[in-house]
């Protein structure tokens, strides 16, 4: 063979492999309004920065007809690529070939991808769609799974891994961008779930559909099994491109620093509401406070009592936690728990420090929710702001109760800068709550008990309903005014260290889960 | 996303905050009714162990369900008499359907 024609077979072989599963299955894919695996990686990488592997791998099963059967890269893209100049590992499941199902060598694959993150210590970014197991190879595509979710745990908090689901991501499937930081979905592309409708049909009778059981929707507002909706896959890329913007390649890496910038609006001492009652959007002092207001949510539509994402302060990242008193008076649950927990060992795991805004009137009240395990949920919280050894600057903007005021980042829980402002009322309940128990003789044995009630409350909230009892005994460390907030958090941070809880010997702490 | 922008009064320990509140917040919570004897699952009856007006104790088998592969034993979680029982074998019952009631 000439080397012309050697060259030619190759560019032959190349160019079929390109094609998937070829244009009659890429032309369906994109009737279902989905781009395919290979504009996927083109569109998410920087212009010619990808660097493909193991494009020539096949598979070697030979049960039920698969020993005739080719399948081009065994229906997975894989390789390195950059993503504003950084490198990331990437891998992209391509629905066209065999439905992008896995076995071995599809597997194997991403599996050398994932190593390769892991050694290089870049972040990981793996796209989804795939219709599960290849069942013609049986128990091998079990190992496969079995070999991803290894490395998902493995290389947890070593390199930030992130999933994208542009597809079908059914049973044990699931499990991969479950165990990593961030899941990525896209209205009606995206389904997740361990079991799908036909099945919940047949064993339960309940008609229910892909959409509704397991959809974008779904999982960023019912199930929080995603962090992040978008519209269209291309709107789903740009969210990556500025998460990663965020976020360091790796655990012993620094986040990128950026230019400090003011707020686009500062902030005004009257940017919360004079009656204490009132709702307000947190999000709004976020931004008052953070670089260019620039304020990414995570998890914006679940568990909307609590405000997470990431910001930066003097140019460097910082993840936000806040009571949101907008949505159900910023108050702690079960799920607000469970999505700030989460996000806090996030940012402790990458070295992201950790601002925390308090305005929450105590844990949710309810059989629900202690049926639900509030207490479990609750003490996670506790334990991911105690464990963490990030800077810790919290601000009590206005209410801090109870458990609620101890579990948001408190002194106690050891948070490097407590400030406060002077509508802080920090307290072990609210003047109303604490009035008909403290006074509950009084206003029981009075003439008017509804204006002496009014007179206790009063008399309460004189006397604790601020933050000079807690400043006193030194709890709270600084006091000012909301305008002054960021030069004050700026300081904070600028002389806040890493701690060292002195426990490294330690295996690993036992989190309630 | 839809955004839900009205805001209700919530009280929390005796003070009222005018904020968001999901329409799902106000579903009641209800006790369980222990003498109601509903299908956890639906499945087919296989066979009725008892009949109204028998004396049963806690732990008593009162019928067997076929479901997810699996004979699941239906027990009698309070002692009583039954009442009623509006099942009989080879009959398909859907989830949460009464199988049986005590008193």
């Amino acid at each position: 063979m000439s080397i012309k024609s050697r060259l030619t077979e190759f560019g032959t072989k190349v160019q079929n492999l390109f094609k998937g599963g070829g244009d009659v299955a890429q032309e369906k894919q994109k009737k279902r309004g989905k781009l395919t695996a290979r504009e996927r990686v083109d569109e998410i990488l920087d212009s010619d920065s990808f660097l493909e592997t193991d494009l020539f791998v096949e598979h070697s099963s030979t049960d039920f007809g698969m020993d005739r059967k080719k399948l081009a890269g065994d229906g997975v893209i894989t390789g390195y690529g950059k993503i504003d100049n950084r490198p990331v590992a990437i891998y992209a499941q391509d629905f066209t070939v065999a439905g992008g199902s896995l076995g071995k060598a599809h597997a194997a694959k991403i599996v050398k991808v994932m190593d390769g993150a892991g050694t290089k210590k870049i972040p990981l970014i793996g796209i989804n769609d795939s219709g599960g197991a290849r069942i013609q190879e049986g128990v091998d595509s079990l190992y496969g799974y079995g070999e991803i979710f290894l490395r998902n745990t493995t290389f947890s908090g070593v390199v930030p891994q992130l999933s994208i689901i542009l597809g079908p991501c059914a049973g044990g499937a699931v499990y991969s961008p479950a165990l990593t930081d961030f899941v990525f979905v896209v209205e009606k592309i995206s389904n997740m779930f361990i079991t799908g409708p036909q099945v919940i049909k047949t064993v339960l009778g309940e008609d229910v559909s892909p959409e509704v059981l397991g959809g974008a929707k779904t999982h960023t507002t019912v199930s929080g099994n995603a962090h992040f909706y978008a519209q269209t896959e291309i709107e789903s890329f740009q969210q990556v491109k500025r998460l990663l913007s965020f976020l360091p390649a790796n655990c012993l890496e620094d986040p990128p620093v950026y230019k400090s910038a003011p707020p686009l609006k500062a902030l005004t001492d009257n940017i919360i509401p004079d009656n204490r009652r009132k709702a307000y959007d947190v999000t709004d002092v976020i931004k008052g406070v953070v670089d260019n207001s620039d304020f990414m949510q995570v998890h914006e539509h679940y568990a909307k009592n609590i405000v997470v994402g990431f910001a930066r302060i003097a140019g460097k990242t910082v993840g936000v936690v806040a009571n949101q008193p907008r949505y159900l008076a910023g108050v702690l649950d079960v799920n607000a728990s469970d999505k700030a927990a989460r996000f806090i060992r996030f940012c402790d795991a990458f070295g992201i420090s950790l601002l925390t805004m308090v305005d929450t009137p105590g844990y949710l009240p309810g059989v629900d929710q202690e049926h639900a395990g509030v207490i479990r949920h609750g003490a996670k919280l506790l334990y991911s702001y105690s464990e963490a050894t990030v800077p810790k600057v919290t601000i009590i903007m206005r209410k801090a109760y109870g458990g609620a005021y101890i579990a948001m980042c408190s002194r106690h829980l050891g948070a490097s800068s407590v400030i406060a402002w002077p509508t802080a009322e920090i307290a072990v309940m609210g003047a109303e709550g604490a009035a008909n128990i403290v006074f509950r003789k009084e206003i029981a044995a009075s003439d008017d008990p509804e204006a002496t009630r009014q007179a206790k409350i009063k008399e309460y909230e004189d006397k604790f309903a601020n933050p000079y009892v807690a400043a006193s005994k030194g709890y709270v460390d600084i006091l000012t005014e909301p305008h002054k907030t960021r030069d004050i958090v700026i300081k904070a941070f600028e002389f806040a260290g890493r701690q060292d809880h002195g426990n490294s010997f330690r295996r690993h702490g036992n989190i309630p889960l | 996303m839809p955004v839900e922008n009205e805001y209700r009064e919530l009280n929390i320990d005796d003070t009222i905050y005018e904020t968001e509140v999901p329409s799902s917040f106000h579903k009641r919570w209800t006790p369980e009714d222990e003498k109601q004897i509903n299908a956890f699952i639906p499945g087919t009856v296989i066979e009725v162990k008892t009949s109204v007006g028998s004396k049963v104790s806690v732990g008593d088998i009162l019928l067997i369900l076929d479901a997810m592969k699996m004979y699941n034993e239906i027990v009698a979680p309070i002692a009583g008499t039954v009442e009623v029982v509006a099942v009989s074998a080879g009959e398909r019952v859907e989830k949460n359907q009464l199988l049986i009631r005590l008193t």
